[in-house]
């Protein structure tokens, strides 16, 4: 689906955000891209979505140049950007002059998705709340049916309750065919949906697994103090640390603490890396 | 794409159609209507020639302020996603932008203008009664169509402005043609002068330039003003295809 190889990229002379960046993704995964604040994850997709060109390198979405934003591309892509401002129209409205663009965009699934989110379609969006106006966003980039999705920090501005609901739609929509990544610092929020993990780091991918590699190789357990496991990485908590163990074969399956995990390639990813038989 | 930049923008659109027309007739109300002595002997004004003028210049000057804002979307990084990933051409929202901006304002302006010379000559038939000066505005008229003309011109520039500048956009235009017509005038006139000490037997070299300037032939000033609109056009196209998110 996308496919990026030496990717160089500065927005300022001399201090490049990118050096020779290379990713892959593939169709009918969900990946949740993770990094430190300006570690360039919403300038990675915008590069995606053709918004801003590389200086070297390229980015290429099914095999066409993102940079060209030929509109057969465009039609199978849509971006939930952080920080956004919709124009003073109905949702009505809003869709009836873009959802023309999408030639699989189902009007019935947005509406009921956006009844189901609780957000009244016949306001002018810009009367919404911030947070209305990210989950009438976010219905109406699923309900385009675009086969890339791109998401930046989609659970920003979104209160508790609202967050579950973001998670229960995303959940039940059909995601053969479809590449969403989804982009956050806020690991906890999404833990669920995702099941490929990619780290951004200083310009570089320092990490990219599935959710299913990693549990087969890594064990996220609470262990006593006094406890002289070897550990991979890990974080004193009360009465003990959290920690990444090497599972061993055979070993019991633990749920992936993403928080965790994401410090610990953060600090140690030489260390993380070596575990997936990568240095 | 042309119906989304009509949507999106209808309603400081309309407003701004609303404001003219009414200043256009409230201007003509007080000094066409009010102060008008049917008995006396400017009877025989056109009334549709008083608010042409007016018209036509909030024509040239709307229509170039609209068409400085038609990209502002594309410069606002909360909007921008919204048009760079719109799933169409650059040609097509290219030209989109410009079908609304100059062909399908000026149409719409000049039917709005129409019927507000309809409404002044009917208002004055029926307090006259008399429908002999009957004159309603006619768009195609040599003067009408030479203003056109221009305004398609200017809008040219103001559009290579849209794309060109990031807030601004209409000042930003007319101080790049006022900077431009400064920096000519005077490289002329340091060329000029450069000229007139070597060749000191022609010291009115410039007044023969100038003449020279007015004496071209009508169809190729025609054409030098097409060339340079197709141009500024292009660089206007070649901005929109390499804009990236601000």
């Amino acid at each position: 689906m996308v496919t990026i190889e030496n990717l160089s990229f500065a927005f300022v002379k001399h201090q490049p955000l990118f050096v020779g960046l290379s990713l892959k993704l593939e169709t009918g995964n969900t990946y949740g891209l993770f990094g430190l604040n300006g570690a360039g994850k919403t300038t990675l997709l915008n590069h995606i979505s053709g918004m801003l060109f590389p200086a070297e390198g390229s980015c290429k979405i099914l095999g066409t140049s993102s940079r060209k934003r030929t509109p057969e591309i465009l039609s199978e892509l849509f971006v939930l950007p952080e920080q956004f401002d919709l124009p003073p129209l109905t949702a009505m409205v809003y869709s009836d002059i873009h959802a023309p663009f999408y030639p699989r965009f189902d009007r019935e699934y947005l509406f009921s998705t956006l009844q189901e989110m609780e957000v009244d379609s016949k306001k002018k969006l810009t009367d919404l709340s911030y947070g209305q106006r990210k989950k009438f966003l976010i219905a109406f980039a699923l309900a385009s049916n675009a086969r890339l999705l791109l998401m930046d920090e989609p659970t920003n501005g979104l209160d508790i309750p609202s967050k579950s609901q973001f998670r229960k739609i995303m959940a039940a929509a059909d995601h053969t065919g479809r590449c969403t990544v989804i982009s956050t610092h806020q690991v906890r929020d999404l833990e669920a949906m995702i099941d490929n993990i990619t780290v951004l780091n200083n310009g570089k991918i320092i990490f990219q697994q599935g959710v299913g590699a990693i549990s087969d190789k890594l064990s996220f357990e609470k262990i006593p103090d006094g406890d002289n496991r070897f550990v991979l990485y890990a974080e004193e908590i009360f009465g003990g640390k959290s920690a990444i163990i090497p599972k061993k074969e055979g070993g019991k399956e633990t749920q992936i603490d993403l928080e965790l995990l994401f410090n610990g390639i953060i600090q140690k990813s030489d260390v993380i890396n070596h575990q997936f038989g990568e240095a | 794409m042309a119906v989304r930049f009509w949507k999106l923008n209808q309603k400081s659109w309309l407003t701004g159609l609303f404001v003219a027309a009414g200043l256009i007739f409230s201007f003509w109300l007080l000094f066409g209507f009010y102060l008008f002595d049917p008995s006396g002997p400017a009877a025989a004004v056109n009334m549709t020639a008083m608010i042409e003028g007016p018209a036509m210049f909030f024509y040239l000057i709307g229509g170039l302020a609209l068409t400085s804002m038609i990209f502002s979307e594309v410069h606002t990084s909360t909007r921008a996603h919204q048009f760079l990933t719109l799933p169409a051409s650059t040609p097509e929202k290219f030209a989109a932008a410009w079908f609304v901006t100059s062909l399908a304002f000026t149409v719409f302006t000049m039917l709005a203008i129409l019927v507000l010379s309809l409404v002044v000559e009917l208002i004055t038939a029926v307090r006259l009664w008399e429908w002999s000066q009957f004159s309603l505005f006619n768009p195609f008229s040599g003067k009408h169509l030479e203003s056109i003309g221009n305004y398609f011109f200017y809008h040219s520039i103001f559009f290579l402005g849209a794309v060109y500048f990031r807030k601004n956009n209409f000042l930003n235009t007319v101080l790049v043609i006022i900077v431009f017509f400064i920096g000519m005038f005077i490289l002329i006139g340091i060329g000029g002068l450069i000229i007139a000490y070597f060749m000191t037997t022609d010291l009115s070299l410039e007044v023969h330039l100038s003449e020279l300037g007015d004496n071209l032939p009508g169809i190729i000033q025609q054409v030098f003003r097409v060339v340079v609109m197709v141009l500024l056009l292009f660089f206007s196209y070649l901005q929109l295809k390499n804009k990236q998110i601000a």
